[in-house]
């Protein structure tokens, strides 16, 4: 097989070897080692062989003072072909200008991608690098990519670490934003504490300010105080602070609808009002007046089809639709249940709760309508701050 | 029996004894056929006749005759040599 590629590759000869005492010669080119393969008997005195191109040329020697002829059939493989093309100059400049182009294009940057970042914009670390010269078009040999991190880095106080790399034409930038800045106590803060908004487990425990009085795994309350903003030390007796931080739990919600025995439905009611509608190049034009909130049902349908201009004439009767309570089946009592039920959950859920789990049960009632239960379990943060009473624990004057 | 023979003889019954295949020392043509398309001649001594239906291969046994239709030299070497073709029969000629 590898034979076969480089011989596609360096180029071999379709030859006819026409004379007599074929294999004699068949015998010496072997011989001497000249590669000849693919050898057909055509006629008496003639032969088809495939050679490569420096056998050609040996063979070619070896023929003299013989009476065998060697005719070329077919010229093939790569260097056949590009030997073919070496006349059309245009092709070959255009080839030379390609590549020219291609090395001078593959030596700038022509993409900038920015990870890691949340709050940080991306035009803002894209306005550092262009204050450094680097953009889009720039040379790649001027972008050393070592030192930008850090320039990146002494530019936002948001950023904690940022690395460049070059990987072709693209320029990636790694930025990895700084977390909340640590807390400093403010004096004129409110005593506060962190208590529990819900009953739940505990999962982590994140205190910036104050003492955690839970830790992950513990079952809370909803009251019960998590994180405290009463410190006690040994020589100030007590210190109150502005507790802060986060208490993430899992939290069980539950949230129930009902809905039936009959549903408010928008339905045909009344005489219909007739109309014509005309539709020409996919416009419609329709006669009297214009009611969304109709039923509509075509009644003649006819016009001009497979021309150039299709025409379409239709007769409607539009019933006008009123809301009304109609018994419903089991399946829309349900989905209406469960869709009511859905949205009381999404009304009581808090910001950035994440849903862990969720569970659907409807049950069809003796009057006929449907209850829906919707249980999911959420991982949430349950702390809220409190003010504490700034007197705690202070020493009687 | 001359000594030269005797040698000959008495290295083969040597490696006879110890059970080495017969193709790691002998010069015998090796002749591997897959199906009726393609025959391997490993130790041939060149090509005596050439012909779509008939290919005839010096060997060191004798003279190999290969018969069929469309048979083609498919690669041709020193050591070896491909045929490719509806090979109908592979014999020894007296």
């Amino acid at each position: 097989m590898l034979t076969g590629l480089w011989n596609s590759l360096a180029g071999y000869v379709i030859i006819e070897l026409e004379g007599k005492a074929l294999e004699r010669l068949l015998n010496r080119l072997v011989h001497s080692g000249i590669e000849i393969w693919h050898i057909r008997r055509t006629g008496t005195d003639t032969i088809t062989a495939y050679i490569s191109v420096e056998g050609f040329y040996a063979l070619r020697s070896m023929l003299h003072g013989q009476k065998i002829k060697v005719r070329i059939l077919q010229k093939k493989g790569l260097i056949m072909r590009l030997s073919a093309l070496r006349f059309r100059k245009v092709l070959l400049y255009g080839w030379v200008i390609t590549m020219a182009l291609l090395i001078a294009a593959s030596r700038r940057i022509w993409f900038i991608e920015i990870t890691g970042l949340d709050t940080v914009k991306p035009q803002d670390v894209l306005s550092v690098l262009e204050q450094n010269g680097i953009r889009e078009g720039a040379w790649r040999s001027a972008v050393h990519t070592s030192p930008l991190g850090n320039t990146i880095m002494a530019a936002d106080p948001r950023i904690a670490w940022a690395g460049a790399v070059l990987e072709g034409v693209t320029l990636k930038v790694e930025v990895l934003e700084a977390g909340d800045p640590a807390a400093v106590p403010d004096e004129n803060a409110v005593p506060a504490g962190i208590f529990a908004t819900a009953d739940g487990i505990v999962t982590s425990v994140t205190v910036l300010e104050g003492k955690a009085l839970v830790r992950e795994g513990d079952a809370v309350n909803a009251g019960q105080e998590l994180i405290t903003g009463v410190l006690k030390s040994d020589e100030t007796n007590v210190i109150l602070t502005h507790a802060r931080g986060t208490v993430l739990a899992k939290v069980i919600r539950r949230a129930t609808a009902s809905a039936g025995p009959a549903l408010l439905r928008s339905v045909p009611e009344g005489e219909p009002v007739h109309k014509t509608r005309i539709s020409l190049l996919g416009k419609s034009i329709v006669s009297g007046d214009h009611t969304e909130e109709a039923q509509k049902k075509t009644l003649f349908r006819g016009g001009l089809r497979n021309c150039l201009l299709p025409l379409t004439v239709e007769k409607i009767a539009a019933y006008p639709l009123v809301m009304k309570e109609i018994a419903a089946d089991e399946a829309a009592l349900r989905e209406e249940s469960l869709r009511a039920a859905e949205a009381r959950m999404v009304s009581v859920l808090p910001d950035g709760a994440r849903i862990l789990s969720k569970e659907s049960q409807t049950k069809l009632r003796e009057d006929g309508s449907m209850e829906a239960v919707i249980t999911v379990i959420t991982e949430e943060n349950i702390g809220i701050t409190k003010e504490i009473d700034a007197s705690y624990g202070k020493q009687p004057q | 029996m001359s000594k030269k023979k005797r040698k000959i003889k008495l290295g083969r019954r040597i490696l006879e004894t110890l059970e080495i295949p017969e193709e790691a020392y002998s010069d015998t043509a090796k002749i591997t056929l897959w199906g009726k398309k393609t025959l391997l001649l490993e130790q041939h001594s060149g090509i005596f006749e050439c012909g779509e239906k008939r290919i005839r291969l010096f060997t060191e046994p004798g003279i190999l005759r290969i018969e069929g239709e469309d048979l083609v030299l498919l690669e041709l070497s020193d050591e070896r040599l491909y045929v490719t073709g509806k090979i109908e029969s592979v014999i020894y000629e007296r």
